[in-house]
């Protein structure tokens, strides 16, 4: 720990992101509370904007629902492309500040400006001139937290949305955390929280300050752990470079449906969309995740690795095909979802099956003539002849 | 139960069975898969252990002074014993709660354990079987050239062990052979070998990569002469007072003629060893998982010499050289994943290695004169 605890780590996350460049973007909605979702009977809240927020609107909450709870909304579709394009010029700035940038999300990343003091001044003042600089360059609210590790940053950025701005010395990490409540532990949730409270332990001070053998026995090794959080005791490294983590498709469907025929046609969509994608950005996937949500909203993921690295949509579908046995296909599903990960240039060499099916060959072929026809004509003009059906 | 033995002559048996047992239920004895079986009989210990699909049934002599049978776990029988002091004697004891008592000199410890009974019985009819006896040194070669390439992905059951084929070939021979593949590369071997007894018809099967590991084990001994049985789904080999039987894999192995090259005009022969050190050095930054996308290494191909070459984003790149006589053709560049090269080299023995290439979509065939049965088909990479 002795080199890491001298570390400034940033945390960044714009506020109600894609609400935001909506409101930027159309000078109507501000003010105004507004949901950004697709308009559909099924589908799900990605964010609301801060005026929608007191009537007890969230992300990931049911559009209908929303709707119920704050009738005066305005429903706003997403858009992707332009949230990409916003995100990069904010990331821009972030790179600014220095070279270790983890993206999280489109919105949200950790800086590392240990070593910066030179630069940009104290960590506040680094602090209060990037959260300017994404005001003045980008017209965006984004709230920060600076700390001494990504844990401890993390917290201090949420602590007092939006715009805020929370610095924790080193020597106030353990003050800081101690009244917040055990939720805001990483990795405690709906399940471990009610065993937490059951032990007595509702404060962060609380955990911070049990007996580590007593946590061992009542929480097996997941007590320690928490135990270094609560004290601020987190080393991750903060690694640039993970923004394009992954890339992903994903349907939220307009009745509940069962069983592999009914899933699959939406498989065979996104995977259409992945290769697409993936080959435009001249990228290879060396793996692929089938995500699939419950009736009753629990995610269900299962993967696998490609080999070799694929751009093909018929190999991401077979890789998918294979998944989907995993999964319990007689439940009701209300979301599927494909992903590719483990990105990789596409001019990286690759190492060809033995055995490879000459017909993968050809699908390639295939692929890249599918791409010259949607390039002029649009994504939807061409499909394969199995969705035929639907 | 109750048995007097020397760590040494314990550590063999208790070694290929602890191999057998399941090593995913390392810590917990809970299992019957995690567990070494024990029997003591007249002047001799049967170790067993089995997971279902590999079962090793392992004697060794020991002064039994009271027969009975224990159930403990293989790991920490096997951990116990070796940290032992070599040269002690042991005395192993079992009382009616299934606990074990390991004594030598002034330690001991105690091992709980099941009840014996629980141990699954193991009936086959070995009067039913096919059997082969041969001298262990065959085999042992061809699971060299072997083991290193299959594939350790058990979603492909086909290619999850190596496939054995047993022939014929009249005057009390046959020929064994042995192949591998992890679909990236291939490795097939032959020989053979005299079998007078062996009366049956063409035989293949497939051995899953864990028997054959145990097979492996199995002939470190030093008993020369080798059994195997087939035996319906299983294969029994015996050797050194050791019996080991492996469930073949069910499933088709793919057609490996349709991929092993024929000769090629363009064949280039390079010093084995010379090969191998200059792949290792210009290997080295990428080793040591700090980066799993495998990068090429590069063999540039012209007269007198192959030049290889390595780069790594990240840190740098590599170049070595490695001189040659016979080469007419004009120069080529080939891609290949180090460590498929590698591996080849490291299990040969020969002076020299011979590369039949054709171009960088074909399978490359490896092999050398001086082990001529033994043939290793890796596939280029491309960029």
């Amino acid at each position: 720990m002795s080199e890491t605890a001298l570390r400034t780590i940033l945390h960044a996350d714009m506020d109600a992101f894609y609400a935001a460049v909506e409101q930027r973007d159309r000078p109507e909605l501000r003010g105004k509370p507004l949901l950004i979702a697709f308009d559909g009977p099924r589908s799900v809240v990605t964010t609301a904007s801060y005026e929608a927020r007191p009537f007890g609107v969230g992300s990931a909450m049911p559009l209908a629902l929303a709707k119920r709870k704050c009738p005066q909304a305005i429903v706003v579709a997403p858009r992707f492309a332009q949230y990409q394009a916003v995100s990069a010029q904010i990331f821009e700035i972030f790179g600014s500040f220095s070279p270790l940038v983890e993206g999280l999300s489109l919105d949200e990343a950790f800086i590392d400006l240990t070593g910066t003091d030179g630069l940009w001044g104290s960590p506040a003042r680094a602090a209060q001139l990037l959260k300017d600089r994404v005001w003045q360059e980008v017209g965006l609210r984004v709230s920060v937290g600076v700390a001494a590790c990504k844990f401890v940053a993390k917290v201090a950025s949420d602590l007092r949305k939006p715009d805020a701005l929370v610095l924790v010395p080193p020597e106030e990490t353990v003050a800081f955390l101690a009244p917040l409540p055990v939720s805001r532990l990483w990795g405690v949730g709906e399940k471990s929280l009610p065993k937490l409270h059951a032990l007595g332990l509702r404060t962060m001070g609380d955990v911070a300050a049990a007996d580590r053998a007593w946590l061992v026995r009542n929480l097996g090794s997941h007590g320690p752990f928490l135990q270094d959080l609560a004290l601020g005791n987190d080393d991750r490294p903060v690694v640039p470079g993970r923004e394009a983590k992954s890339i992903g498709s994903e349907q939220t469907l307009m009745t509940d449906v069962r069983g592999r025929d009914a899933l699959w046609p939406h498989l065979i969509e996104a995977a259409d969309t992945i290769a697409f994608r993936l080959r435009r950005e001249q990228l290879r996937a060396g793996g692929v995740r089938v995500k699939l949500k419950t009736a009753d909203f629990q995610l269900l993921t299962r993967q696998a690795r490609i080999a070799p690295p694929t751009s093909s949509a018929r190999v991401l579908l077979e890789l998918a095909a294979e998944l989907l046995p995993q999964f319990d296909l007689r439940l009701p599903y209300r979301l599927v979802g494909l992903a590719a990960w483990d990105l990789r240039s596409a001019d990286e060499a690759v190492q060809p099956d033995l055995f490879t099916d000459p017909a993968r060959q050809r699908d390639e072929r295939l692929d890249k003539a599918l791409d010259a026809v949607r390039d002029r004509f649009g994504h939807a003009a061409v499909r394969r002849a199995s969705h035929k059906q639907d | 139960m109750k048995v007097r033995i020397d760590k040494a002559a314990l550590m063999v048996p208790l070694y290929r069975a602890q191999g057998a047992a399941d090593e995913r239920s390392n810590q917990s004895n809970a299992n019957v898969t995690a567990c070494v079986h024990i029997e003591a009989e007249d002047d001799r210990l049967i170790l067993s252990a089995t997971d279902y699909e590999v079962t090793v049934n392992a004697e060794v002599s020991a002064d039994v002074i009271e027969p009975g049978s224990a159930l403990v776990s293989a790991k920490a029988l096997f951990q116990v014993v070796r940290a032992l002091p070599d040269g002690a004697t042991i005395l192993l004891t079992a009382d009616e709660n299934h606990r074990m008592r390991i004594e030598a000199g002034k330690g001991y410890f105690h091992l709980n354990g099941l009840p014996p009974y629980e141990f699954p019985p193991q009936n086959l009819d070995s009067a039913a079987g096919r059997v082969l006896v041969t001298d262990k040194v065959h085999v042992e070669s061809m699971l060299r050239h072997t083991l290193f390439s299959v594939s350790t992905d058990d979603r492909r059951p086909a290619i999850s062990g190596i496939l054995l084929e047993v022939e014929p070939e009249g005057e009390g021979q046959v020929r064994l052979r042995m192949v591998s593949t992890d679909g990236l590369r291939l490795s097939k071997v032959e020989r053979l070998v005299p079998a007078p007894d062996f009366d049956g018809n063409k035989t293949s099967c497939i051995i899953h990569r864990r028997g054959a590991a145990e097979l492996q084990r199995l002939i470190e001994g030093s008993d020369p002469a080798l059994r195997i049985e087939f035996i319906g789904r299983n294969l029994v080999f015996s050797s050194d007072r050791t019996r080991l039987q492996v469930r073949q894999v069910e499933a088709n192995f793919p057609d490996y003629t349709r991929v092993v090259p024929d000769k090629s005009d363009i064949a280039v022969t390079l010093p084995r060893d010379a090969l191998s050190t200059a792949i290792r050095r210009v290997a080295m930054l990428g080793v040591k998982g700090r980066d799993d996308h495998i990068q090429p290494l590069k063999l540039d191909i012209e007269a007198g010499r192959v030049s290889l070459e390595m780069s790594f984003p990240s840190y740098g790149d590599a170049h070595e050289e490695v001189e040659i006589d016979s080469w007419e053709g004009a120069a080529m560049k080939f891609l290949f994943n180090p460590k498929h090269l590698l591996d080849v080299c490291s299990v040969l023995t020969s002076d020299n290695i011979t590369l039949e290439l054709r171009d960088q979509f074909s399978p490359c065939l490896l092999h050398s004169d001086e082990e001529p049965a033994s043939q290793f088909v890796i596939m280029p990479m491309r960029q």
